[in-house]
C-alpha cells in the first residue's frame, strides 16, 4: 500500500510540476527596463536658447592653451572648441548653420550641434535594434575635471544606465580625444554599442568652400556644393573593411585602408586619424543632402557588434553582443598650416605620424631610380571534367624563367614577379598547398627559376592563400579550423562552400613546417592573399580572436615568412601591413565611386610612395582602357602591372579564372610591357624612391602629382588639351616639370 | 548549360572583384569582358531650377539636347548635353499646367510632344514652349472602355502619326493621327498558351475562375522609333520572353522571338526576374535595353545576340538604383535616367565596346571579311568573346580556310558552322587524298566484314558445342549478338555476377567514351560540363530498376526466371548499346550535321536492338507467348516507374529526417556552449 501511495504522490508531484511549468510559460514576462515602461521620464532636451548660443565662443570657457592652440569648453552641453592661432580658424563641435538651411527633424537638428552621438541597444528585447541618440536630445549628467593640457568629461546617461568618460587634450598642433574603456559603466539592460565623438567638428555648409576627405579606396573627396540631390545613403566604412566578406552581394566597395579622414573648410583644414582602437572604428561621412544639408565627417568608436543569431535553420534575428570589447579609443586631430590644408597636406601629416610611430616601414632605398615592372605569372589551375579534375598547365616554371630572361634581355632590369597557381592544386583551391606542382616542373624547376631571379636581382614572390578555405578541403576538423560569427556558427558563404581559416590555426600550421617548406623553394618572399584586405573578429571556441588579434596572428605569419625568405608581400593595403610588407598588391587606383564623391585622390599612394612598392588591382591586359590605366600609373606612382601566361587564356576558359583573365599571353603583351617600362623609367625612374608630397586637381580631368625633389607630373585624362601657366599637356597624355 | 552557370556562380571569387562587365553567351552563361562603358558625366538639375524628382522619361533630340520628363515636379526640363538647363516647360509662368508628365518626344525640328499623363492628354509645343495643340482621348468604338486615355510614352513617325502606350492597355500601341483621330491599335502582344493555366481554368468553378482574375497579355512599357529604317522598338514589361520587339510599320515583330533578352536568376537565394522598361537604338542598329529589376543595361545586335551587360544595383557612379529610360546621342554616348536618384548618367563606350559594335555592325551587314579585323582585335582583348570567334570563323570560312575556321567555330561554340566548315574540310581532304582514303576505307570495310563473318562462324561453332565448355561468359556475349535466344537459354542455366559487373562497367565506359570523343558538332554533353553522378545514374538506375521490376512481374505471372538470371540476361542485352554508342561516337567524327539523319539512325537502331533483346529475354527465359511478353514488359515498365516514385518519396522523407536531426544538433550546439 505504501508503494501505491508513493506512486500517487509521485504522479501528483510530476503533474504539479508540469502545471507549474505551463503556468510559468504562460505568464512569462520579458524583463523590461525603465525605458520600455516609461517609468522614468525622459530628461528634457537642452533648451533652445543654449543650443542656439553654441556657435558663439562667448559661452565657452578656456581650459587649456599651448601658444598655438586654445581649447574651449562649454559646461552645459560639454561642447568643445579649438582655436588655432596660426591659421585663425575656430573649430567647434557644434555646427554653425541655421535651422532653415539645415532642414530635417528635431533629433537631427540637435544631432548636428551635439558633441557626441551614441548608439545603444536594449538587450532585454527580443530583437536588438540600434537606438541612436545624442547628448542634446537626451542630455546626460555631465561632470568635468581638469587634466593635464585638457579636460576630462564624464557623461552619465542616467535614464539608460550608461556612463563613460571622454578626455580632450591638446598637443603642439593637435587635439587628442580618448575614450578609456575602463570608464564605461552599464547598469541596466541597455548596452552601449558605439560612441561617435565630435561628429560635427569641421562640418561644412553648402555655402562654405572646401571639401571632406574620407579613406574610400585610394581616398575620396566630396566638395561642399549647393547643387546636390537628396542622397539615400551616407559613407560609413568599417576601418579595414566590412566583416561581411562572404555574404557580400552585388556592389563592389573598396576598403577604408587607413583609419583617417579630414576636412578642408574655407582655407584651413585638419586631418584626423585613429591611433588606438582603429580595429573597432567606423569612419562616417554624411554628405549634404543626406537627411540634412550639412557635410559632416567623423570617427565612430564601436564596443559591440550586431550579428544575426540563428533562431532556427534559415531564420535569423538581429542580436547585439553581450560582452563589451574593452578597447581604448584614441583619435588625433592634427590642425594643418594654411599651405598644407589640402588632402596632400593631410597625407603628409599622416605619413609623418606613421613613420614616427614605426607603423610604416621604409623598404625602398632613397637612391633607387628604377620603377620595377609588377608581373604576375599565372601558372596552373584545375579544371572540372566529368571523370576527373585535370590540372591545366598554363605556364611552366621553365617558361617563366625564359620570360624573365627575355624581359631582362629587352632591358627590363627591375621586376617584381609573383607566381600564381604554382602549387599542386593550382589556383583557387583553398587553402593553398605548399607543394610545387609536378606538372609545372616540380621543385627542381621552381628552385631553378628562383635561383635565376635571385642571381639577377629580380624579386620573385610565391602567391599563397592560407586565409580562404573550401569546405571540401577542410575535412572533419572543419569546426575547429574556421572562423565563426558571434552566433557560434561558422562564417560561410550562401552555398556553404567557402570558409575562412582561423588565424591561429593557420599560424600554427605555418610555424609547424609549412613556412619552412615554402622557404625551401628559395623565392625572394611569399605573397599572402587577403591578409591586407580583410579583418574579422573570430568567435572560434578554441582560438577566439578579436579583429586585432586575428590580424596580429597574420602579421606573425608574415614576419616569420619574412625572416625565412627575406621579403614578404601582401594583397591589400590595410594600414597594419605597412610596417611589415615589402610589396603591396591590389591597391586600388581610385575610389569606390559613390554618388556623393566628387574626386578620387591618391591619398594612400601619397602615404606609401617611396616607402613600399605597390601595384594596382587590375592588370594592363584586362583593363578596359589601356591608355587610361597607363595615365593612372603615372598619376598614382604605381608600378606597371601585368598578369601574363604562356598558354592562351582559351585554355582555362571553363574555369572560374576566365572571369579574371581573358587576354594574357606573354607573346602578345611583352612588347607592350617593355615599351611601357622603358617609357615610365625614362621619364619617372628617379621618382621611385621619393615621397609624393603634393597632389592637385588643376582642372576637370587634369591632375598634378608632385614629388619630394620638386618633379611635377601633370596628367590629362580629358579629350581636350590642357594649357597651364608653365606646361601644356595634349589630351590623354602627361607632361613632366622638373 | 545549367551546369556551367552554376560552375561559374559557385567558385567566382567572393571579394575584390574588379569592376568588369559580362556578355551573355547564346547558351546563356556569362563571359567576363572588360567594363563596357565608363561614366563620362552626370546630369542633375541645378540649384537654381531645383533637382529632379522621380523623373520617368528621357529624350535626346537631333541636336543632342537632352529632355527629361521631371514627373513629380510636373515639368519637362531641356538641357544641353553637358547638363546646363536651357528651358523648363511647365513652370508657373507658362500656364501649361502639366500634371505628372511621363513621356516625351521631340521632332527633328524641335517641336515637343509631352505625354501629360495626369491630365489625360498629349501636349504639342513649339521649340519656344508655346502651346500648339492638345490631343485628348480619341473617340472610337474600337477603344476598350476599360482603359481610359492615359498616355505614358509616345513616338512619332515622319507622317505625324503618334504611337502611344496607354497606361496598362494590353491591346497594343494606340495610333493617333495629326487630327486627333484614332487609327487603331498596332503591335498587340499575344498571350502564350499555358498548359497549367488551361487545366486550372478548364476544371475550375465559375467563382474560382473569377478569383483567378483575368489573364491579360503583357503590355508595352515603352516605345522608340527608328525613323531611318521605319522600325518601332518596344520594351515589354513583366514577361520572361521576348522583352524586346521590333515592329515594322505593318505591326509585325521582326526581332528574333522565343528568346530571353532579360535575365532570370536565382543567386544566393534571391530571385530576380527581368523587367525591361526601355529600349534605345543607335545609328548602327545596336539596341540598348534597360532593366529596372536587375538595374542593368543590356546591349544587343540586330540578330538579338547579347553583346554586353553592365551596371547593377548600387549607390556608386556607373551603377543604378532605378534606371527607367535610356537614349543615345549622335556622338555615341549613352544616357541613362535613374528615377530614384533623379539623375542622368552619360556613358562613353570603352575601346572594347567600340570594337564589338564595329564588328557586329559589319557582321550584320554580311561583310564578314571586313569584320575580321575588329573581331581579331576583340579576341586579342578578350579571347573568350564568343561572337568574335564566330565572326572570325565566318570570315575564314569565306576565305576557304576550313581548318582555321573550324578552330574558331569551336571556340565560338557554334556547332552548325563548325559542321559546315568540317564538311568543306572533309571535302577538301577527300579531293586531295582520295586514293589513300579510299584505300583505308576499303581496308576497314573488308576488315569489318571478315571480322563479322569470323565472329559469326565462331558463334555457329559455339552453338554446336555443348553449353558450359570453353569460356561461357565470352561465348554468351558473342551469342547475344548472333543468336540471342540461345544466349539467354545458356545464361539462364548458368548466370554469373562477374559478367554483370563487367558489362555494367562496359556500359559506363561506352558512355564516357561517347562524352569524351564525340566530335564537337554532335556533342551535346561535353566533358567540361557533364555531371558524373547524373551520367552514371541515368544509365545504372533504369538498368537495375527494369531488372528488378521484370523479375517481380514475371514471378507473379507464372515466370520461370530468378532475379540473378534476369539481371545477368539484362546485362547481356545491353551489349548492343555498347556497340551502338561506340559506332555512333566514331561516326560523329566523320559525319556533318547535314547527315544528322544517319547519326540519329545509328542511335535508333541501337535502341531497337536493345529493346528486341529485352523482349527476347523475357520471352525465352519465361516461356511466354508473344502477347504475354508484351503485356509483361508493359507492366514491368509501369512497375519500374512506381518503384522510382516510391524511391524518390523515401529519399525526400529521409532528407527531412536528416534535416531535423541536423537542426536539433545545431540548436544544442548553439545553446550548449
Amino acid at each position: 500500500m505504501l508503494r501505491r501511495s508513493w506512486r500517487i504522490g509521485l504522479w501528483v508531484l510530476v503533474l504539479g510540476l508540469c502545471a507549474f511549468g505551463v503556468y510559468k510559460m504562460e505568464h512569462y514576462q520579458i524583463e523590461r527596463n525603465a525605458l520600455g515602461d516609461g517609468k522614468v521620464e525622459d530628461p528634457a532636451p537642452v533648451s533652445k536658447e543654449i543650443v542656439d548660443k553654441l556657435s558663439d565662443i562667448a559661452s565657452y570657457r578656456q581650459v587649456a592653451d599651448n601658444g598655438r592652440l586654445t581649447l574651449f569648453f562649454e559646461p552645459v552641453t560639454s561642447s568643445i572648441a579649438v582655436r588655432d592661432r596660426s591659421t585663425g580658424a575656430l573649430w567647434m563641435s557644434a555646427a554653425n548653420i541655421s535651422d532653415e538651411a539645415l532642414g530635417g527633424s528635431e533629433l537631427l537638428k540637435n544631432s548636428v550641434r551635439a558633441p557626441l552621438n551614441m548608439t545603444y541597444a536594449d538587450f532585454s528585447r527580443p530583437v536588438h535594434d540600434p537606438l541612436i541618440t545624442n547628448s542634446i536630445t537626451l542630455p546626460p549628467k555631465i561632470a568635468s575635471e581638469s587634466i593635464d593640457r585638457g579636460i576630462r568629461v564624464r557623461y552619465d546617461f542616467e535614464k539608460l544606465g550608461i556612463s563613460f568618460a571622454v578626455e580632450y587634450t591638446i598637443g603642439e598642433d593637435r587635439l587628442e580625444v580618448l575614450v578609456p574603456a575602463s570608464s564605461i559603466k552599464e547598469t541596466t539592460s541597455n548596452l552601449l554599442v558605439s560612441i561617435e565623438v565630435l561628429p560635427n567638428l569641421g562640418s561644412g555648409t553648402d555655402q562654405d568652400k572646401g571639401y571632406m576627405f574620407y579613406p574610400d579606396g585610394s581616398g575620396a573627396i566630396s566638395n561642399f556644393k549647393e547643387t546636390h540631390p537628396a542622397y539615400k545613403d551616407k559613407y560609413t566604412a568599417t576601418v579595414y573593411g566590412s566583416e561581411e566578406v562572404l555574404k557580400r552581394t552585388g556592389q563592389r566597395t573598396e576598403n577604408a585602408y587607413l583609419p583617417v579622414f579630414g576636412a578642408n573648410k574655407n582655407g584651413s583644414g585638419f586631418v584626423a586619424f585613429v591611433t588606438e582602437g582603429e580595429f573597432e572604428t567606423v569612419i562616417n561621412y554624411s554628405p549634404s543632402g543626406y537627411t540634412v544639408n550639412l557635410n559632416r565627417v567623423s570617427g565612430e568608436f564601436f564596443y559591440r557588434r550586431f550579428y544575426d543569431a540563428a533562431i532556427r535553420r534559415g531564420e535569423f534575428s538581429q542580436r547585439v553582443e553581450r560582452d563589451l570589447m574593452p578597447v581604448d579609443h584614441r583619435m588625433r586631430y592634427v590642425f594643418l598650416p594654411k599651405d598644407q590644408s589640402d588632402y596632400a597636406g593631410m597625407a603628409n601629416a599622416y605619413r609623418a605620424y606613421l613613420l614616427d610611430s614605426g607603423k610604416l616601414a621604409s623598404r625602398i632605398p632613397q637612391d633607387r631610380r628604377q620603377i620595377p615592372a609588377a608581373v604576375d605569372l599565372f601558372m596552373g589551375i584545375k579544371e572540372d571534367s566529368v571523370l576527373r579534375k585535370q590540372f591545366l598547365t598554363v605556364t611552366t616554371f621553365a617558361q617563366a624563367k625564359s620570360f624573365l630572361e627575355e624581359m631582362k634581355a629587352a632591358g627590363v632590369d627591375a621586376m617584381s614577379v609573383m607566381l600564381r597557381g604554382w602549387m599542386k592544386d593550382g589556383e583557387g583551391d583553398y587553402p593553398d598547398s605548399d607543394q610545387a606542382a609536378g606538372a609545372l616542373g616540380g621543385k627542381s624547376k621552381l628552385t631553378d627559376l628562383t635561383q635565376y631571379a635571385k642571381d639577377n636581382r629580380i624579386d620573385l614572390f610565391l602567391n599563397f592563400n592560407n586565409v580562404d578555405a573550401f569546405a571540401r578541403n577542410l575535412g572533419f576538423r572543419k569546426n575547429l579550423d574556421v572562423m565563426k560569427s558571434p552566433s557560434k556558427l561558422a562564417l560561410e558563404d550562401y552555398y556553404g562552400f567557402w570558409y575562412l581559416l582561423n588565424a591561429e590555426r593557420a599560424r600554427l600550421k605555418f610555424a609547424g613546417g609549412q613556412g619552412e617548406q615554402l622557404a625551401g623553394y628559395g623565392a625572394s618572399g611569399i605573397d599572402f592573399e587577403e591578409m591586407g584586405q580583410i579583418a574579422l573578429a573570430d568567435f572560434n571556441e578554441y582560438h577566439p580572436l578579436t579583429r586585432e588579434g586575428a590580424v596580429e596572428k597574420w602579421l606573425e605569419i608574415m614576419r616569420q615568412a619574412r625572416e625565412q625568405n627575406g621579403k614578404v608581400a601582401v594583397h591589400g593595403g590595410n594600414s597594419y601591413v605597412l610596417g611589415t610588407a615589402d610589396r603591396l598588391s591590389d591597391i586600388p587606383l581610385g575610389d569606390t565611386g559613390f554618388v556623393y564623391s566628387d574626386e578620387a585622390v591618391p591619398f594612400f599612394q601619397m602615404v606609401v610612395h617611396g616607402h613600399i612598392p605597390y601595384s594596382g588591382d587590375v592588370p594592363m591586359n584586362t583593363h578596359y582602357d589601356a591608355r587610361e590605366l597607363f595615365l593612372k600609373w603615372v598619376e598614382y606612382g604605381s608600378m606597371p602591372f601585368y598578369e601574363l601566361t604562356q598558354a592562351s587564356p582559351e585554355k582555362f576558359r571553363y574555369t572560374f579564372y576566365s572571369d579574371e583573365l581573358f587576354s594574357s599571353t606573354f607573346e602578345q603583351w611583352s612588347p607592350v610591357l617593355v615599351q611601357q617600362y622603358k617609357e615610365l623609367n625614362g621619364k619617372l625612374g628617379h621618382t621611385w624612391g621619393q615621397e609624393i608630397v603634393g597632389h592637385r586637381i588643376l582642372s576637370r580631368d587634369v591632375y598634378e602629382t608632385e614629388y619630394a625633389d620638386g618633379t611635377k607630373v601633370v596628367v590629362n585624362y580629358g579629350s581636350v588639351p590642357y594649357k597651364g601657366s608653365d606646361i601644356a599637356v595634349p589630351p590623354k597624355d602627361y607632361g613632366i616639370l622638373k | 548549360m545549367i551546369a556551367i552557370a552554376s560552375l561559374f556562380a559557385g567558385t567566382a571569387a567572393a571579394y575584390a572583384v574588379p569592376a568588369t562587365g559580362y556578355a551573355i553567351a547564346p547558351e546563356g552563361y556569362h563571359i567576363a569582358v572588360p567594363l563596357g562603358y565608363s561614366v563620362e558625366r552626370v546630369l542633375t538639375g541645378d540649384y537654381a531650377h531645383g533637382m529632379f524628382k522621380n523623373p520617368e522619361d528621357l529624350f535626346i533630340d537631333a541636336k543632342d539636347q537632352v529632355y527629361v520628363a521631371d514627373t513629380a515636379n510636373n515639368r519637362i526640363v531641356k538641357m544641353d548635353k553637358f547638363g546646363k538647363i536651357l528651358k523648363v516647360f511647365g513652370t508657373k509662368d507658362d500656364k501649361l499646367n502639366l500634371m505628372e508628365p511621363r513621356g516625351i518626344f521631340v521632332e527633328d525640328d524641335g517641336d515637343v510632344y509631352i505625354a501629360d499623363t495626369g491630365n489625360n492628354r498629349i501636349v504639342h509645343l513649339s521649340p519656344a514652349g508655346e502651346l500648339i495643340e492638345k490631343f485628348i482621348a480619341p473617340e472610337s468604338d474600337l477603344i476598350d472602355k476599360d482603359f481610359p486615355f492615359m498616355p505614358t510614352k509616345l513616338a512619332l513617325d515622319r507622317n505625324g502619326n503618334m504611337y502611344v502606350t496607354n497606361g496598362s492597355d494590353y491591346h497594343g500601341l494606340m495610333v493617333i493621327d495629326g487630327h486627333n483621330e484614332f487609327q487603331g491599335y498596332i503591335a498587340p502582344n499575344k498571350l502564350k498558351f499555358n498548359l497549367k493555366d488551361y487545366i486550372l481554368r478548364k476544371y475550375a468553378t465559375k467563382e474560382q475562375r473569377e478569383a483567378l482574375g483575368k489573364v491579360v497579355p503583357p503590355n508595352h512599357r515603352n516605345v522608340t522609333i527608328d525613323q531611318k529604317n521605319g522600325f518601332l522598338y518596344t520594351a515589354i514589361e513583366n514577361t520572361m520572353l521576348d522583352e524586346i520587339k521590333r515592329f515594322n510599320l505593318l505591326g509585325i515583330n521582326t526581332y528574333p522571338v522565343d528568346r530571353q533578352y532579360g535575365e532570370f536568376n536565382v543567386r544566393r537565394g534571391v530571385t530576380t526576374s527581368p523587367n525591361v522598361v526601355d529600349v534605345a537604338v543607335d545609328k548602327d542598329g545596336i539596341i540598348t535595353a534597360v532593366d529596372s529589376n536587375h538595374r542593368k543595361i543590356y546591349q544587343f545586335d540586330q540578330e538579338g545576340n547579347n553583346l554586353l551587360v553592365f551596371g547593377g544595383n548600387g549607390d556608386q557612379t556607373g551603377f543604378f538604383q532605378e534606371p527607367v529610360s535610356v537614349a543615345n546621342d549622335s556622338e555615341g554616348l549613352l544616357y541613362v535616367l535613374d528615377r530614384a536618384r533623379g539623375e542622368v548618367q552619360a556613358f562613353r563606350a570603352n575601346h572594347f565596346t567600340s570594337l564589338v559594335h564595329n564588328g557586329s555592325e559589319l557582321f550584320s551587314d554580311g561583310r564578314y571579311e571586313e569584320a575580321l579585323e575588329p573581331w581579331r582585335q576583340v579576341v586579342s582583348i578578350d579571347s573568350n568573346y564568343i561572337l568574335a570567334h564566330r565572326g572570325i570563323g565566318k570570315a575564314l570560312y569565306k576565305q576557304q580556310q576550313w581548318k582555321a575556321a573550324m578552330t574558331e567555330f569551336r571556340l565560338g561554340e557554334d556547332m552548325g558552322n563548325y559542321s559546315n566548315a568540317f564538311r568543306e574540310y572533309r571535302h577538301e581532304l577527300l579531293r586531295h587524298q582520295f586514293g589513300w582514303i579510299a584505300l583505308a576505307a576499303a581496308a576497314v570495310g573488308v576488315g569489318l566484314y571478315y571480322a563479322i563473318v569470323a565472329l559469326n562462324g565462331y558463334a555457329r561453332k559455339v552453338l554446336a558445342a555443348p553449353a558450359g565448355s570453353g569460356y561461357p561468359s565470352f561465348q554468351n556475349a558473342i551469342l547475344a549478338i548472333f543468336a540471342p535466344r540461345e544466349a539467354f537459354y545458356r545464361i539462364q542455366s548458368a548466370p554469373r555476377y562477374g559478367a554483370v559487373i563487367v558489362l555494367v562497367l562496359g556500359i559506363l565506359a561506352a558512355r564516357f567514351i561517347q562524352i569524351y570523343f564525340t566530335s564537337f558538332h554532335f556533342n551535346m554533353t561535353r566533358p567540361e560540363f557533364a555531371d558524373f553522378y547524373f551520367e552514371v545514374s541515368q544509365l545504372i538506375v533504369p538498368f537495375f530498376l527494369f531488372a528488378a521490376s521484370a523479375w517481380m512481374i514475371t514471378s507473379i505471372m507464372d515466370g520461370e526466371s530468378k532475379f540473378k538470371q534476369i539481371l545477368a540476361a539484362c546485362a547481356y542485352a545491353a551489349i548492343p548499346y555498347i556497340i551502338g554508342t561506340l559506332v555512333q561516337t566514331l561516326m560523329s567524327n566523320l559525319l556533318t550535321r547535314d547527315e544528322l539523319a544517319i547519326y540519329d539512325m545509328i542511335g535508333t537502331v541501337t535502341y531497337c536492338w536493345v529493346g528486341l533483346s529485352l523482349f527476347l529475354l523475357i520471352m525465352v527465359m519465361n516461356d511466354y507467348s508473344v502477347s504475354k511478353t508484351v503485356w509483361v514488359i508493359v507492366l514491368s515498365v509501369l512497375t519500374a516507374i512506381a518503384l522510382l516514385l516510391v524511391g524518390i518519396l523515401f529519399y525526400v522523407l529521409v532528407q527531412h529526417v536528416i534535416d531535423f536531426f541536423k537542426e536539433v544538433f545545431l540548436e544544442l550546439y548553439i545553446r550548449g556552449f
